[in-house]
């Protein structure tokens, strides 16, 4: 059974029914889109859970040729780099369909476009194929661009039209990269696989490392350029901010560790010094600037800037240990962003702010189960033990450090700033008297608002509490890879 | 000589002839739409015939035409690009009344010019072929007779091509002069290794002359004028069969002339790719009108276009076969909705498209995925037109890399003039929320063309497996 394929086909069917559905039908869009959201999650768990870690290597593999003359090929297949990222994605994506079960804008539209991005990330995760990749890649550039663009806030055509030209600059770059690897491999062609055993000369290594992580870099996003982040993920409505933080930027985050790590480690160990420094920019920094911010939202999207330094650093140190540490880091953020984001949309929803003075006063006792959630979002997100953002953080200095002393040790008191800005904002909003403008705030009350809370929080506190259901998978392919 | 081999030029020859003397005929007031259907019906007619003999190769008329695989295709896509015409000006003629017949074998005579241009290996042939194209395109784009702007066009369009004409002639001349034959491969063969500064200057003059047709930087300024003032259908009918008889013609006489002085006119022509399509790029973002913009669109098309030749090799010259072939369906379909729009509205502002979405959702998908294949999104056609000219650069290799960067970043800024028309489209209220009605002929065309956008994920092997299959120009050292 071609299990993957049948991963990435299924929201494309589901996007065809919703074109086919009737206008005004709403009900019946949103309950494709949910019933598609369940069938990739339980099919994606399937996978995970019958990949064989001890075996290693990519499984499931399905090839065909494609394009002969140009030798590219349909290939798709998984290791234990990419599972725990489709698992994240389709979890994220459910998580995202259950948020926006309150939609009644365009709706058709809405659902159509988000099916189509989870083809296209999962696409990403799952192919081995450059070329694919590449395709996949680039497949979500639109949907995005409209998702933020007709549902966002205030300045949604300027942030997505900012998404869309940074990115498609990237992308440029990593085609340019992507191509000259095909033409300087000895045998042409764009599979992962013998591209892996291709043996470039360091120089070529160092050329097509700087095309290639112009293009990851983009998306991760590395200062500086970053600039992008923070507009998009405050216009993108919330479920859209979800898919951002939890999964798009993830995939930076995994082009970095599949194809620069994998393909060009000469090149990486060119640039130590500069991803190090980087690393550590991107931490501080995306810390330090959250911790100005008035509106909640640019907060948590800083936060995210200053979290995929941890994803860098481990790039830079390239050892097993740290690697492992920054695809728990993926995962852990994933959730943990999508959680406090999530949070977010549900207050914006109802105070119709977002701006952390205005909100100010003791929104927990209106509003605790929302408080709730946020807190356990933030406490995760500062590296509380117990969930799952502390092991990842914990691995990767533990990695690193042997290997960058100097940078990991800066990278730690990144900590100490995200404790202060998450703390800082949770105490003025959440506690203190309770200020009579939003004594009339509802709390959470459908079984939409609640089941993406129960999911998130539960799978960051399963990671946190047994951090092997991703490093079992995750390990041994790094080991392989770094081999 | 295989006559067989001439059947497309002489079934399109017949049919321009036979509108001819029956648009002569007929009395004024009689209703010329049955001839669009009887030249439709021979376009397929010649299509087939085009398709029956694909793959042979040959001579005609003692080395005039020649009959191969890059000729053959590029047929291929002038006929394409007719029928679309005629379907596209079936409505929009209603506009024009008195004026059908001639818009008819008007159109067919271009049909004719190009695929003489296309076929020919010969200087003076290949003046024919273009001088019977441009010819046939003057009266065409100033067919709006009691239009101002499509006047001016028409003589902007005139003078110019002309000028550039001439010039090109110029540069024949001096050709001839220095190698004693207009023949392509002799000339290869009479430039030996070493070539003048005369001969650099004559080839110069064939560049400006060619440059001209393709819409090249700095010879491009007719491009914007005669694009928004012609007849729409015409319009696109220049953008694509125009240009691509143009490159059909510029490959082969750089293939076949001049691979001696490669070094040269490689640098001349990386410099020409890089303005043209930045400089049609950053024009195009500042347009208001949608046949402008598409106008500088092609301008910057045509330095993609361009990187196929510098490439020198196979791939460069099948990727820019694909990639016209592509840039026909995404351009015609394009074109197609700034029809129905015009037709519906009479508007060709971008700002008038406001809420497209809501008006007619049918039109706005279309444009929306047509612009993204122009724009290079995959999986759309676009994308692997422009990847494919990439591989071909890169193979090369050496300073095409840098090429390459710069054309996909040029992809990128391009991107943002596209998307702001599906923005308007997608984003803006509509002004004027009464449905806009599209005529079932233009749905029809628009199914087809999204369809040649779409499917390029199926098509793309086979056709370059088929281009790459044979030899694609007698060009001794390509093999």
């Amino acid at each position: 059974m071609p299990w993957l394929s049948l991963l990435l086909v299924l929201p494309v069917l589901g996007a065809l029914i919703i074109f086919c559905t009737p206008r005004e039908q709403d009900k019946t869009v949103k309950a494709v889109a949910l019933l598609i959201g369940i069938l990739e999650t339980v099919i994606s768990l399937g996978l995970y859970f019958s990949y064989d870690f001890h075996k290693a290597g990519l499984q499931f593999i399905e090839e065909y040729n494609w394009i002969t003359t140009l030798n590219i090929k349909y290939f798709l297949g998984v290791d234990g780099l990419s599972l725990p990222m489709v698992v994240l994605t389709t979890f994220i994506f459910l998580c995202a369909v259950l948020a926006s079960w309150g939609m009644s804008h365009r709706v058709k539209e809405y659902f159509f476009l988000i099916m189509i991005m989870e083809t296209a990330v999962l696409g990403v995760f799952t192919s081995l194929d450059l070329f694919l990749f590449f395709l996949f890649w680039e497949l979500e550039l639109i949907p995005m661009y409209l998702l933020i663009g007709i549902w966002g806030s205030a300045r949604r055509e300027y942030a997505a039209m900012k998404f869309i030209i940074y990115t498609m600059t990237g992308s440029a770059f990593l085609l340019a990269g992507f191509l000259a690897m095909y033409f300087l491999a000895p045998e042409r062609t764009f599979d992962i696989t013998q591209l892996a055993k291709a043996g470039f000369a360091p120089g070529v290594q160092s050329l097509l490392f700087v095309l290639i992580f112009l293009g990851f870099a983009v998306k991760l996003p590395v200062f500086p350029f970053h600039t992008w982040l923070p507009d998009a993920h405050v216009e993108a409505p919330a479920p859209v901010s979800m898919i951002l933080a939890g999964v798009l930027l993830k995939m930076g985050g995994y082009g970095l560790i599949r194809i620069n790590v994998g393909l060009l480690p000469e090149g990486v160990k060119a640039y130590i010094p500069l991803l190090a420094t980087l690393a550590i920019i991107n931490v501080l920094y995306g810390a330090y600037v959250a911790l100005g911010q008035k509106d909640l939202k640019t907060m948590i999207a800083m936060s995210s800037v200053s979290h995929m330094g941890f994803v860098l650093l481990p790039v830079a140190a390239m050892t097993p240990l740290a690697l492992n540490g920054a695809v728990l880091e993926m995962f852990a953020h994933g959730t943990v962003s999508a959680l406090l984001f999530f949070c977010v949309g549900l207050i914006y929803e109802r105070a119709h702010t977002r701006e952390i003075k205005a909100l100010e006063g003791g929104l927990a006792a209106c509003v605790p189960k929302i408080a709730v959630a946020f807190i356990i979002g933030g406490l995760a997100s500062l590296g509380l033990p117990g969930m799952s953002q502390f092991i990842a953080e914990f691995l990767v200095f533990l990695g690193s450090f042997p290997v960058l002393r100097l940078p990991t040790v800066l990278g730690t008191t990144g900590i100490v700033f995200t404790a202060g800005y998450i703390l800082w904002a949770i105490k003025r909003i959440f506690y203190g008297p309770l200020n009579p403008k939003w004594a009339h705030l509802k709390d959470m009350q459908h079984s939409y608002e609640y089941l993406p809370v129960v999911i998130l929080v539960g799978l960051t506190v399963l990671i946190g509490f047994y951090p092997a259901l991703i490093t079992n998978w995750s390990d041994s392919s790094l080991l392989a890879m770094l081999r | 000589m295989d006559w067989w081999l001439l059947s497309p030029e002489i079934i399109v020859a017949t049919l321009a002839l036979v509108l001819l003397i029956l648009d002569f005929l007929l009395p004024a007031g009689v209703d010329r739409k049955k001839m669009g259907v009887f030249a439709l019906i021979g376009l397929l007619a010649a299509l087939l015939a085009t398709l029956d003999i694909a793959g042979s190769k040959g001579q005609l008329f003692g080395g005039l035409l020649a009959v191969d695989n890059l000729s053959l295709f590029f047929k291929i896509i002038f006929i394409l690009a007719a029928i679309c015409v005629f379907l596209l000006a079936h409505d929009y003629l209603e506009k024009v009344p008195g004026h059908r017949g001639e818009f008819y074998w008007l159109t067919l005579t271009a049909l004719l010019g190009m695929m003489i241009t296309a076929a020919s290996s010969e200087l003076i042939t290949i003046y024919i072929g273009i001088e019977l194209m441009s010819l046939s395109f003057y009266p065409l784009v100033g067919c709006l007779k009691k239009n101002k702007a499509s006047t001016e066009a028409a003589l902007k369009y005139f003078i110019l091509g002309s000028f550039a004409i001439a010039v090109w002639l110029y540069g024949a001349a001096i050709l001839y002069g220095l190698t004693g034959t207009t023949d392509l491969a002799k000339i290869a063969a009479g430039l030996g290794k070493e070539a003048g500064p005369l001969m650099y200057f004559g080839l110069f003059l064939l560049l400006a002359g060619f440059g001209f047709k393709m819409g090249l930087v700095p010879f491009h300024m007719w491009v914007p004028d005669t694009y928004e003032g012609a007849p729409t259908p015409v319009t696109a009918y220049l953008a694509v069969g125009s240009k691509a008889a143009g490159f059909a013609v510029f490959l082969r006489l750089m293939f076949t002339a001049f691979p001696a002085l490669y070094a040269r006119w490689m640098v001349w022509l990386g410099i020409l790719a890089v303005l043209t399509m930045t400089w049609g790029n950053i024009a195009a973002l500042r347009q208001s009108n949608i046949k402008r913009l598409l106008a500088y669109s092609a301008i910057a098309h045509a330095g993609y276009t361009l990187i196929g030749v510098i490439s020198f090799n196979a791939t460069g010259a099948a990727a820019i076969m694909f990639y016209l072939f592509g840039y026909l369906f995404a351009n015609l379909g394009a074109f197609a909705v700034v029809i129905a729009f015009a037709n519906a509205t009479g508007s060709e502002h971008i700002a008038d498209y406001a809420g497209l979405r809501w008006r007619n959702p049918f039109l706005a998908f279309c444009l929306a995925l047509c612009l993204l294949s122009l724009a290079g999104i995959p999986p759309l056609t676009g994308f692997f037109g422009k990847l494919y000219l990439f591989l071909g650069a890169l193979e090369r290799g050496g300073w095409l890399l840098t090429l390459v960067i710069i054309a996909a970043i040029n992809s990128a800024i391009s991107l943002f003039y596209y998307v702001n028309v599906i923005r308007t489209m997608y984003l803006l209220p509509p002004k004027d929320t009464g449905e806009l009605k599209s005529s079932p002929l233009l749905n029809f065309t628009l199914v087809v063309t999204v369809a040649g956008v779409l499917l390029a994920l199926f098509y793309f092997q086979p056709l370059i497996g088929a281009l790459q299959a044979n030899d694609l120009m007698s060009a001794a050292w390509l093999k």
